[in-house]
């Protein structure tokens, strides 16, 4: 059955069809919303979040018309919404930016020191995308790890293709930027060897 | 490519597919130009280490996420409960219902058609005679060459009133069964629509 299809059964009364739909998204909607968060430190509330964003797609279930999106770039945009609020609801009050949260967890047959090496890089990515303008953060995310094309994260972000374009540009530009001064030191030439292996 | 035009590639080639002709002349450039080479490589590494976070995504139990949306949707419109077990009951039998009515009246019209095309056809009315005005010559020496034939055949012309329009029509011919068919897969068209309306 296709998306519009299952849409159009739950309109019809069956509501149990929904979480048929939900199943198809869940992954890509909490991967977002998770990376979305983890730039404020705030990801323990992907999960809730991620539940909020059905919620809310499935309360206003009716609104949605396939000819002005398809179904995953009305999700995104439901999600990126959702989680902008949430981001300024705790920016004006007090958030304690603590680095507890979940510590990456390394791969079982990972060696320890290998496993200090990647949640280093990581940290040093994180910290990069970071510091971008959110409009750059969420068009970096939706292009790198959910793969998106400049028409959808255009329709997400309510932006035209061509400045989704400059988004891109300007975000890997800065990433690189503040990535480079790690590229010479003894970090980085570590894992250049490990990766080259 | 001079080295301008490489560094300014190096910025926007990212999304090109592999095999795109920017993206192999900025590579050939790069394997003849050790400065650009150095650049190129901070790129490729800082895009590679982008990646790095794709998979950072701790493991969470989305079938509770899903369970916990589906609860949440059924105690705050508890009407969809009662409406979802109907739907799934209810429409499952009257669809079927409805798609035997469809299949046969469309089975009716089918046939009637085909008995139509090839009995049916009633004879065509003789066209009557074109009316020019103009009244054949007579000959002189022959009395009897103005026949009855030769009146007037005057064209009704619209007089503001207008004939009711009548179908002539029979059980017995096939354009009956064929409207009577083409009626009943509207009816169940229609009925089946409504049915989809009146659960939401
Ligand atoms: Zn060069």
């Amino acid at each position: 059955m296709t998306d519009s299809q299952l849409i159009q059964e739950i309109k019809q009364g069956d509501t149990e069809l929904y979480s048929e739909l939900m199943r198809r998204y869940q992954r890509k909607i909490l991967a977002f919303v998770y990376h979305m968060l983890k730039s404020s430190h705030m990801e323990l509330m992907a999960e809730d979040l991620c539940s909020e964003t059905f919620y809310k797609a499935f309360r206003s279930l009716h609104s949605f018309r396939e000819v002005d999106a398809s179904f995953s770039t009305w999700l995104y945009t439901i999600a990126r919404n959702t989680v902008l609020s949430e981001l300024r609801k705790h920016r004006s009050g007090t958030l304690p930016l603590e680095e507890s949260g979940v510590v990456p967890v390394a791969p079982m047959e990972v060696a320890p020191e290998q496993a200090i090496l990647r949640s280093e890089r990581v940290h040093m990515v994180r910290e990069a995308i970071n510091n971008l303008p959110e409009k750059q953060r969420s068009a970096l995310i939706l292009r790198e790890y959910d793969q998106l094309d400049y028409q959808e994260i255009a329709d997400i972000l309510g932006q035209s293709v061509s400045s989704v374009k400059s988004l891109l540009f300007r975000a890997r530009g800065s990433v690189k930027i503040q990535l480079e001064p790690y590229f010479y030191e003894p970090v980085f030439e570590d894992l250049r060897g490990m990766k080259n292996r | 490519m001079t080295c301008d035009e490489a560094q300014e590639l190096m910025e926007t080639v990212w999304d090109l597919p592999d095999n795109d002709l920017r993206r192999q002349r900025l590579i050939a450039h790069v394997q003849t130009c050790s400065s650009c080479a150095a650049e190129y490589e901070m790129w490729v590494e800082s895009q590679n280490m982008v990646h790095v976070l794709e998979h950072e995504i701790p493991d969470m139990d989305a079938e509770q996420i899903n369970r916990n949306v589906m609860d949440r949707i059924y105690r705050d419109f508890p009407w969809l409960v009662e409406e979802t077990s109907k739907s799934r009951a209810v429409s499952r039998v009257f669809r079927k219902r409805l798609t035997l009515m469809i299949a046969g009246f469309l089975a009716l019209f089918v046939c009637s058609f085909v008995y139509f095309a090839a009995t049916g056809n009633q004879p065509k009315p003789v066209p009557e005679a074109v009316t020019t005005g103009i009244i054949p010559t007579g000959v002189a020496d022959t009395a009897q060459t103005l026949n009855t034939k030769d009146d007037y055949n005057i064209p009704k012309t619209n007089s503001g009133i207008i004939d009711p329009f009548v179908v002539d029509m029979s059980p017995t011919q096939p354009e009956y069964w064929m409207i009577l068919s083409l009626l009943g897969i509207g009816f169940a068209m229609f009925f089946l629509k409504k049915l989809n309306r009146v659960r939401r």
